[in-house]
């Protein structure tokens, strides 16, 4: 028993220390111990590639071979163009339709892979992307798919971000409900705060009470000039409406945009 | 049986890929299967002396750490104090026995949410109750039944696992 104990103090006290730690110094090391997961992947796919190539180098040649070879490259090249083409066809798409609602000339859409899409504790929402403080990112900036919004930049490493997504708990931001129908809309737009649950939503609250809000309709940010969030941008759509006894109405919101199918994000960086 | 617990850090690595890569496909109730926990009990379960079973959880904590926005040490710390509960009750049961395990790794994941989620109340933001406490079953479930697999496959391969 004293054995044990004498085993696991310095462990407990290592523990302790790590999690005093600045946060901005413990992420950094993080964001750059999992940037080694990028390269990996390539370096599964050459791997694969070189294997291939070799067995046709060694296998035995037949007559014409040479020539379905080369076709067969050329097939293979096409198909990867094509492959390349759609990923810059994405990513114009998805900057165009983000252009559509940010024009001002103020905000740049810089466009970021994503390393890993999972947090390893379930009660945290969030992802790496492969962008960092060398390429300008900073903590608090809006992550976008489209027109829609991702998360937030939480810590920012040299070549790796971690994005805190719009149900991470720890997500907030101002937001208003846009109704469905163009009659309601002139009505009453109260602004209230986008809050994530943890869940596969958030919560819209702090909405006063005679504020129209109805299933489906969507939310979208307000403007935040101090935190470079601009007006418009879609968090998600209205799931659920309690209205119960209290003054503020409780508003379930699921985002139409499942983080963990994108290939890549947008980061919206301030120029200034 | 003895093991090497390099040789078994290795392992984590394959176990903390498949907790950031496919674990969203085996979701349940929003909970997920902790791997790199399940690989800490067998650790403490298995050690040939308790500063290697401490050690070793540890480490698979710190790793599970690097791919959590979770402060750093937090799982580190947590996997410690279950290795620690494990090696003071191990003497008193079967530990080859696949129920064991199970319980073994269903109170341990179990556990480990309810604190995380705890932490997460406290300093991040609000999760609502039912959340918390639904991922913190649905994931000790699921750790749980895959527990008895890992467990039987990691014997299985000993000779893999046997230190250097």
């Amino acid at each position: 028993m004293g054995k044990n104990r004498a085993a696991v103090w310095p462990f407990a006290v290592a523990s302790v220390a790590m999690m005093l730690a600045p946060s901005a110094f413990t992420q950094r090391t993080r964001l750059t111990i999992l940037l080694g997961f990028a390269p990996l992947r390539s370096l599964a796919d050459a791997s694969r590639g070189l294997a291939a190539r070799t067995w046709d180098r060694v296998r035995p040649s037949r007559p014409g071979e040479e020539l379905r070879r080369q076709n067969e490259f050329l097939r293979s090249q096409v198909v990867t163009l094509h492959a390349r083409n759609g990923e810059l066809a994405a990513k114009l798409e998805s900057a165009t339709a983000a252009r559509a609602v940010v024009s001002d000339d103020d905000f740049e859409l810089v466009p970021a892979d994503i390393v890993l899409g999972l947090d390893t504790s379930s009660f945290r929402q969030t992802l790496v992307i492969a962008r960092g403080s060398r390429d300008g990112v900073k903590p608090g900036m809006p992550v976008l798919h489209h027109s829609h919004v991702v998360g937030r930049v939480l810590e920012a490493g040299p070549w790796t971000s971690r994005v805190m997504l719009v149900t991470d708990p720890g997500f907030r931001a101002g937001a208003v409900s846009v109704p469905r129908t163009g009659d309601a809309a002139v009505a009453r737009r109260d602004v209230g705060v986008f809050e994530g649950t943890g869940g596969k939503g958030g919560t819209l609250k702090w909405l006063s009470g005679e504020t129209p809000v109805e299933d489906g309709a969507y939310v979208v940010t307000s403007e935040d000039p101090v935190n470079g969030v601009p007006k418009g941008l879609i968090l998600g759509r209205v799931t659920g409406v309690d209205r119960g006894r209290g003054a503020f109405p409780r508003v379930d919101v699921t985002p139409v945009v499942n983080p963990q199918g994108l290939e890549f994000v947008l980061i919206l960086k301030a120029r200034r | 049986m003895r093991y090497g617990s390099a040789r078994l850090l290795l392992l984590a690595l394959v176990a903390f890929a498949v907790e950031t890569t496919f674990a969203e496909r085996i979701t349940f109730l929003g909970g997920r299967p902790e791997f790199l926990l399940t690989l800490g009990c067998f650790a403490a379960l298995f050690s040939a002396r308790p500063g290697q079973g401490f050690a070793t959880a540890w480490l698979l904590g710190l790793a599970k750490d690097c791919g959590s926005a979770l402060p750093l040490g937090l799982h580190a710390f947590l996997f410690l104090a279950i290795a620690w509960a494990i090696q003071l009750l191990r003497q008193a049961v079967f530990r080859e026995h696949p129920l064991v395990q199970c319980g073994t790794v269903f109170f341990a994941a179990l556990a480990s949410s309810l604190v995380t989620g705890a932490f997460v109340c406290l300093f991040t933001g609000g999760v609502p109750f039912w959340t918390l406490a639904g991922k913190a079953l649905a994931g000790a479930l699921l750790s749980a039944a895959a527990a008895p697999v890992v467990m039987w496959g990691l014997l299985k391969w000993r000779s893999y696992l046997r230190p250097a």
